[in-house]
Parts: structure tokens; C-alpha cells; sequence
């Protein structure tokens, strides 16, 4: 749906696309996240951007990828969220608090999680819209702003950078 | 790479996240509860924001931003504006002073009485009828003409929200005779468009999507008809006037008192030009013609019309405006409206709730708060007030004594979740509350950062002291209202976000510690064991 549609079909067709949209936004977020409150918070957060941001959504703009991107963005800024780097607080395991968890908790997954977390937010994002919520490189580089091509080509950095992590795991890949 | 295999990993690693539910947050009428996600409560606020109304918000602190617009002239003008502040999680309903500019809630701001739109998240004041006095669960544009009716939609199944309906009914709800009447069911999504004196007009969208009409009904006899797309004020795209660029992006942002749509076109972005158009049907007037983020900081997002012109309300909630034909665009400065330190500009929103009016004292407005119109040399100033410390001082430290060798009985670790308005805090805590220590896992007397979670139930001040119950150390806490071992928290929680207290917390020696918290109410101990040494790296 363009931005004009969504306009011309007034303001509760768009609540209609953004409640239809909403489990795949918390999939992103959560495949970004992995923590069921910030998962729900940046949900929130976003809804409220894409709120602000909707009157200024141009003609032709795709109402998805815009919103996913608002997403995506969220995920990101909490992510480098300056009071865990500044201060050093420690924190939990995140398999112990997060109760919505739901990993087998074999060691591969634990680690492929762990390696997950240690590279850059782009990288991360990319595999999770691939492998995730299966998105082709074309809807990927739409929620990322970039090419098709690009988007292929990040998501294979993001890959190769994960066996760098876990050689092990990564080894029959 | 075997891609299927990886992507089956890839999940597995990172399990799937919960269900998208949340707990209602208002009380029942008599019908069902319906459940509602505090995601499409969000949605819906904004989508009735978009519609030139939404929720009312908390308290807020304003922080002023540019040089006044425009020139507050000289005026007969004064009445109080019905409006919602939005914030991020909260709206609060009241009004705006008139030309003074000044908000206050109004605490008779309720409609839990009152039926409303189903599927759309929480209800609550976003119209303020004068005819009524009272604040009604809808939109502007869902009000009858003589401000005594309202419509509101149903969707179906009961309980269905927008992910799961299947079809929805349009009711009337005369307020003085509390008479509901069903005007008009769809097999799809029903939404007001405009009720004017001879219609009311709605369109329709199947459950999935697809082909929108429109609908006209008859207000008094309930007679429907199909209706073309002429009588959507919407879809009429605005006509760029002489000199002004092709309509090439708008958005519409409300409308005059007339039903006349109001679009901004252009804009976006600083430096591109921007027009504010009233499109009158055969006769497009400019409000305003400039560019985003010029010294004029026109920037509205919304704007309704009364009898007084049309009033616009500004993206960073710093003014509002009243545009009068012949006599331009007038700003109007905004006070009382709180926000906490280091709130983005747009995380307030300020929407349109009805029409200025002259506005009496309510005879049950509630003693102690200030008028709606108060004098203008005494601006209302938030501000914490002084503590008497020496009531929580006098109060004895009732820490343990360990005798040699026992072990240290550390307070138990709770997992919390604070809800607070900025930041990213821990969600642990250690304590029985409503204060809880938290930030770090393990103590070193090299000193780490320590963080005061607040539990939002409790608003009052805390002292805090300590002793080492196996020892003679000391505890040094350094932060706001730190001095040696001790802290005084003048003010808490904000409710319903937590309280936090951030600091440094150290110590002159190893050993079993015990810190005292003090408050109105209650007095709590927490144990932690103090390492030798400073805190690891990482």
C-alpha cells in the first residue's frame, strides 16, 4: 500500500495495515532484542514514531518497510543504549530472565546467540530480516534503505563474520 | 551453506518472542470486557490524533524552544481551549488559557460512563462538549452538530480487534438521554468521516483490505445511501494556489467549522517549503506559505475550527495558533505543560479537543486547584517540596549485629520491571521494597555505579544509612543528595514510572554491610557482602 492509499483510506485503514503488521514488527524486534520487554517497549516506541511520522509519509512510499524501518531503528538506538556501555551494570543472563525464552538451550544455540550479540547492529539486522522473518534481499534492503544487491551482500558479510565468532559452530556452514 | 539448516538454528538460537497481549487498563461498563493490546492502544491514539483528537497525558515539565512566532497582539479574545496533551505513554485532557496560554487537567476529564469505539484500545476524553460540559470518548468529527450526540463503532465478533473482526456496527449515543442507537452495520471496517447538518458520512473497508466506499446517512430517519467520492472531504486534493509548488505530498490535518479540509502540503524536512491550504470548494485560501524550520515555526499538525477561525497546534507543542480570516496566523505560548528534562522535541503532542469556550468554574471543581483562569503573574512552577529530614533521622538504625565468622544474610534478588521515562535500567533489584538496590551483581570496595529502583506506589522521600554489621566500615555513596554513608532522595517515584537514584557506592572495607531505608511508612533493611578490591574490568 503507497503512502497516498493509506492516507486516502483514512486513518482507520492504517491502523488496519499497522495491526497487521504488528506480529512481524515484534518478530524484528524480538530477533533483535531478544528480551520480551524491551521487545514490547520498542514496539511501542515505534508505533508512537510512526504515529508522528505519518502525516510527512510521501506518495509512493511502502507502508511496511517504512514502518519496519521506524523498527529497526528502535532495535538499534537500544541496543547501544549508553547507560549499559557508560556505567557497567551488570545484568542477569539473559536465559535466566527472560522467561519468554524459549531456546532449547543447547549450547550451539547459546553460542550462536552469543555471537548474535557481539556484532554491529547492521549485520545483526540483516540476518534476522533473512533468516528470521524470511525477507528477500529486495524487502531487506528496503527496510535497510539500501539495494537488493547491498542487501545480499551485508547478509553475507553478517555470515561471514559469525564463523570469525564461532568457528565450531559455524564450521559445517 | 546449507541455507534451510542455518535458518533453522538461527531460530532455534533465538526462540520466538510472546504473544501479543496486554491487560485492559480501563474499568468495565456493564457490557464484556474487551481485550485490547497496548500496541493498538498506541495505534489507536495516534489514529485518532490523526484525527484531530486523541488520549489526555500526565504531567509534563514545557521547555520553550525559539524565539516567539509571532506577535501576541492586543485582544477582546478569551475563552479556554479544549485540548489532550500526549506523551509517549500518557494523555491528560484539560484546557489552554486563552490568550494567556496556560494548561490545566481537568480532573473531571472521565468517560468511563460513556460508551465508545470498540477495537481501538483504550477510550477515554478526547472531545470536550460545551453543550454538555463534559468530555466524551470521540473525535470531533463524530460529534453532532449541536454537540449532544456521538457515534462510535463496534467491531464483531464481540471482543474483536482490527487483527480479527469481521464485521462492525456504527451506534449514536445521545449523551442527556443516554438513548444508543445502531445506525449502520458493514461486513468490514466502519470510520466517521464528518457528521454535518444534513449527514453523516462513513466509509467502509472490508476486513482485509480492499475497495473503500462511502456512505451517507440520514441523522434523524437512518436512511443510507451509497455516496461517491465527492463528498469526502479527504480525498479532495488541495489546490496549490499562485506561485505556490504542485501538490505533489500532503496531508490532511483537520478542518474548519464549516467541514472544510485543511492540508499541509510540503514539507518534511528543514528548508522545504511548506504551505498550510484551507480548501474551500471553489476557493483554496492560504493560511501560510514558508518553509520548515523558518523563524515563523509554523509547524502544525493539526488544527480544528470554531467560531473564533481555525486553531492550529504546533509539532513541538510549544504554541498553539488561531488563524482568523483577513488577519493571519496569531501565537499563542504554552505553560503548565511539564515534561521531563531532556524530553525529545515531539515526544509531547498537543491535539485538538473541541471548540474555545467560555468556560465557568465547574461548582465540583475540586478545592486547592488552581482557576482555569489564574493571573498572569503567577504562572504555576512544579517544584519538590522542602523535606523535614529529622523525622526519618531520628529514627534508630536497626541493622544486625553479625557476630565473627557468621555468614552474611544478602538480601534475595527480584526480578523488577521498571517503567521509567528515559533510559535503559536493570531488571533486577535487591530488597523488599518499595526501594530496591540494584546495578551491580557483586559489591567491591573499589566502589561501583549503584542505582535506587523505586517501586511507583510509593511517591514520598527516602533516607538512606548504612553500617557495617561485621565491622566497623563505612559505606560511601556519592550522588545527588549524597554525603558520606548517607542519602536523602527528596522525591521518588512519579507514578506510574518508577523512581531511580543513581550513584556510586563504595566502601572503606570489606565485609557484610547492611543499608537502612527510611520513608513515610515503612523502614527497610538490605544486606550486601562489600569484596576487597575494585570491580573487575567489563
Amino acid at each position: 500500500m503507497t503512502g497516498v492509499e493509506a492516507r486516502a483510506a483514512d486513518q482507520q485503514s492504517f491502523m488496519e495495515q499497522m495491526a497487521l503488521m504488528l506480529p512481524l514488527a515484534q518478530r524484528l524486534a524480538y530477533g533483535m532484542l531478544q528480551n520480551a520487554h524491551e521487545c514490547e517497549d520498542a514496539l511501542q516506541d515505534a508505533s508512537f514514531k510512526a504515529w508522528r511520522a505519518f502525516p510527512r509519509l510521501r506518495e509512493g512510499s511502502d507502508v511496511r518497510a517504512w514502518f519496519l524501518t521506524i523498527v529497526a531503528n528502535e532495535c538499534r538506538q537500544r541496543r547501544r543504549s549508553r547507560w549499559w556501555s557508560t556505567l557497567k551494570l551488570e545484568s542477569p543472563p539473559a536465559e535466566a530472565s527472560d522467561r519468554h525464552q524459549q531456546t532449547l538451550g543447547d549450547e550451539d544455540a547459546i553460542d550462536l546467540r552469543r555471537a548474535l550479540n557481539r556484532i554491529p547492529s547492521d549485520m545483526k539486522m540483516a540476518l534476522v530480516l533473512r533468516y528470521y522473518l524470511d525477507f528477500s534481499f529486495e524487502d531487506i534492503g528496503r527496510v535497510l534503505g539500501v539495494s537488493a544487491a547491498a542487501a545480499k551482500s551485508r547478509t553475507h558479510r553478517a555470515l561471514c563474520r559469525l564463523r570469525v565468532e564461532i568457528p565450531e559452530v559455524l564450521a559445517d556452514e | 551453506m546449507n541455507e534451510d539448516d542455518f535458518r533453522e538454528r538461527f531460530r532455534r538460537a533465538i526462540g520466538e518472542p510472546p504473544p501479543l497481549v496486554a491487560p485492559e487498563p480501563w474499568p468495565a461498563r456493564d457490557e464484556p470486557r474487551k481485550a485490547h493490546t497496548r500496541l493498538a492502544a498506541a495505534i489507536a491514539v495516534g489514529l485518532t490524533a490523526l484525527l484531530v483528537t486523541g488520549l489526555l497525558g500526565t504531567r509534563l515539565l514545557l521547555h520553550r524552544s525559539g524565539p516567539p512566532a509571532a506577535t501576541q497582539g492586543a485582544s477582546t479574545l478569551s475563552c479556554s481551549l479544549p485540548v489532550v496533551v500526549k506523551e509517549r505513554t500518557r494523555s491528560t485532557a484539560g484546557f489552554i488559557t486563552i490568550p494567556g496560554g496556560t494548561f490545566f487537567a481537568d480532573p473531571r476529564a472521565a468517560v468511563g460512563d460513556l460508551p465508545s469505539s470498540t477495537g481501538v484500545g483504550a477510550a477515554g476524553p478526547t472531545f470536550y462538549s460545551p453543550q454538555l460540559d463534559r468530555w466524551l470518548p470521540t473525535y470531533p468529527i463524530a460529534v453532532s452538530p449541536d454537540g449532544r450526540q456521538y457515534l462510535y463503532t463496534v467491531l464483531l465478533p464481540a471482543g474483536s480487534s482490527y487483527s480479527g473482526f469481521t464485521s462492525a456496527e456504527l451506534h449514536v449515543f445521545d449523551v442527556p438521554h443516554g438513548a444508543d442507537r445502531k445506525l449502520f452495520s458493514y461486513a468490514g471496517s466502519i470510520n466517521v468521516v464528518e457528521w454535518t447538518a444534513g449527514a453523516i458520512i462513513v466509509d467502509t473497508v472490508p476486513p482485509r483490505g480492499g475497495a473503500r466506499l462511502l456512505w451517507s446517512i440520514a441523522p434523524t430517519t437512518g436512511v443510507v445511501t451509497q455516496a461517491d467520492a465527492s463528498v469526502d472531504p479527504g480525498a479532495l486534493r488541495p489546490s496549490a494556489g499562485p506561485g505556490q509548488q504542485s501538490v505533489s505530498s500532503y496531508g490532511m490535518i483537520g478542518h474548519d467549522s464549516t467541514g472544510a479540509p485543511i492540508f499541509v502540503i510540503g514539507g518534511g524536512k528543514p528548508g522545504v517549503p511548506v504551505s498550510v491550504v484551507l480548501n474551500r470548494s471553489g476557493s483554496p485560501v492560504t493560511v501560510y506559505s514558508g518553509t520548515v524550520g523558518d523563524a515563523t515555526n509554523f509547524d502544525p499538525i493539526a488544527g480544528l475550527g470554531d467560531d473564533h477561525g481555525v486553531w492550529f497546534y504546533n509539532r513541538d507543542a510549544t504554541r498553539v495558533w488561531l488563524w482568523q480570516p483577513g488577519q493571519g496566523i496569531r501565537a499563542f505560548e504554552l505553560s503548565g505543560l511539564l515534561s521531563t528534562a531532556g524530553q525529545p522535541v515531539g515526544a509531547l503532542a498537543i491535539l485538538p479537543a473541541g471548540p474555545c469556550s467560555p468556560l465557568s468554574i465547574p461548582r465540583s471543581w475540586p478545592a486547592g486547584l488552581p482557576s482555569p483562569r489564574p493571573s498572569p503573574s503567577a504562572p504555576p512552577t512544579p517544584s519538590a517540596p522542602p523535606v523535614d529530614w529529622s523525622a526519618l533521622t531520628a529514627r534508630p538504625l536497626v541493622l544486625p549485629h553479625l557476630a565473627g565468622g557468621a555468614p552474611c544474610p544478602v538480601s534475595g534478588r527480584l526480578d523488577v520491571r521498571p517503567k521509567v521515562q528515559d533510559g535503559k535500567w536493570p531488571g533486577y533489584g535487591f530488597g523488599s521494597g518499595p526501594a530496591y538496590l540494584s546495578g551491580q551483581l557483586s559489591w567491591y570496595a573499589g566502589g561501583q555505579a549503584v542505582v535506587f529502583l523505586i517501586d511507583p506506589s510509593y511517591t514520598g522521600p527516602i533516607l538512606v544509612r548504612s553500617s557495617q554489621l561485621d565491622g566497623t566500615g563505612n559505606l560511601v555513596m556519592t550522588g545527588p543528595g549524597a554525603s558520606g554513608s548517607t542519602v536523602e532522595m527528596p522525591v521518588t517515584a512519579s507514578p506510574p514510572y518508577w523512581g531511580t537514584w543513581l550513584g556510586r557506592l563504595g566502601a572503606t572495607a570489606p565485609g557484610c554491610y547492611g543499608i537502612q531505608l527510611d520513608g513515610v511508612g515503612f523502614t527497610e533493611q538490605i544486606i550486601l557482602q562489600v569484596l576487597s578490591g575494585p570491580a573487575p574490568p567489563g
